[in-house]
């Protein structure tokens, strides 16, 4: 059972995300759909959201943003601590800037 | 374009602004914008406060798959497709915001920035002219570049099977290039 405390921090959690993915998006659109890792079509409604619509969005009992990587080889990349680390992120890198939006 | 917009002409000013501040030499912006090589030099000392560099760009497809390299041309190329992916830009801003997001990722990293915007439009331009191109490691599956004719059916990348003496250079020496 989750507390209202939670809740709260959910809701806080999304619209801050929101927010920012607003303002990355406002930016730069192709930089921000690079880093937001979402495609065309969804960029656009974000873009487009007022600030009433975001807070109704983000008043929900779910988290909106996920975590990006499902891919073991990506997290063994980043979250090892080695000496190497610099040559780690960056076949992490690598391997994030392949994996596309599935709906671009 | 050609027609003396002068709107037009001020937004390719400062896109050739933007791209000799990145450190794009004189014979590219000269391929890349409708200006005339006068103004861009013109531009440049202004710019940079001496005369545009001479001499010949890096020409080498073979610099491209070298250990370091390999991994800073992949990691470019990767940032580059996904872009022109998911959004319509021209070649030319494309380059520029992958530029950009690229520098980024290798202060993010604590790494050396080692491809020169001259070497990443080099490689954009190989990789459409099918000298590059990208094969997929059968280990990581991450992208990376490669040869035209290289074998790839079971490629494995530099970083899934690191080189016994990968890394280890001498400063400067061994990070140029032997021009082929």
């Amino acid at each position: 059972m989750i507390d209202e405390s939670m809740l709260a921090e959910i809701r806080e959690a999304n619209l801050t995300y929101l927010i920012l993915a607003q303002r990355m998006l406002r930016a730069d659109r192709a930089q921000g759909m690079f880093r937001l890792g979402i495609g065309e079509e969804v960029a656009g409604i974000v873009e487009a959201l007022s600030t009433a619509q975001m807070i109704k969005v983000a008043s929900t009992n779910m988290l909106m943003c996920k975590l990006r990587f499902d891919d073991r080889m990506v997290w063994n990349l980043i979250a090892s601590n080695d000496d190497d680390l610099a040559i780690k992120k960056a076949h992490a890198a690598i391997l994030v800037a392949r994996t596309l939006p599935e709906a671009a | 374009m050609r027609g003396k917009s002068v709107v037009a002409d001020a937004r390719e000013v400062a896109r050739a602004t933007e791209l000799i501040e990145l450190g794009m030499r004189l014979q590219m912006l000269e391929s890349e914008t409708p200006l005339s090589r006068e103004r861009l030099t013109k531009l440049y000392k202004e710019l940079k406060g001496k005369s545009p560099p001479k001499g010949m760009l890096p020409f080498s497809t073979d610099w491209f798959v070298t250990w370091m390299p390999n991994i800073h041309s992949s990691l470019f190329m990767g940032i580059y497709q996904h872009l022109i992916k998911v959004s319509e830009l021209d070649d030319i801003d494309a380059l520029i915001k992958t530029y950009r997001l690229y520098l980024e990722q290798c202060s993010a990293m604590d790494m050396e920035v080692v491809l020169s915007i001259t070497r990443a439009w080099r490689l954009v331009r190989f990789v459409d002219a099918k000298m590059l191109r990208l094969a997929t490691c059968t280990c990581c599956h991450g992208e990376f570049v490669v040869r035209e004719y290289d074998l790839t059916r079971h490629y494995v990348c530099g970083l899934c099977n690191v080189p016994s003496r990968a890394g280890k250079k001498r400063p400067v020496a061994e990070a140029l290039p032997v021009a082929a």
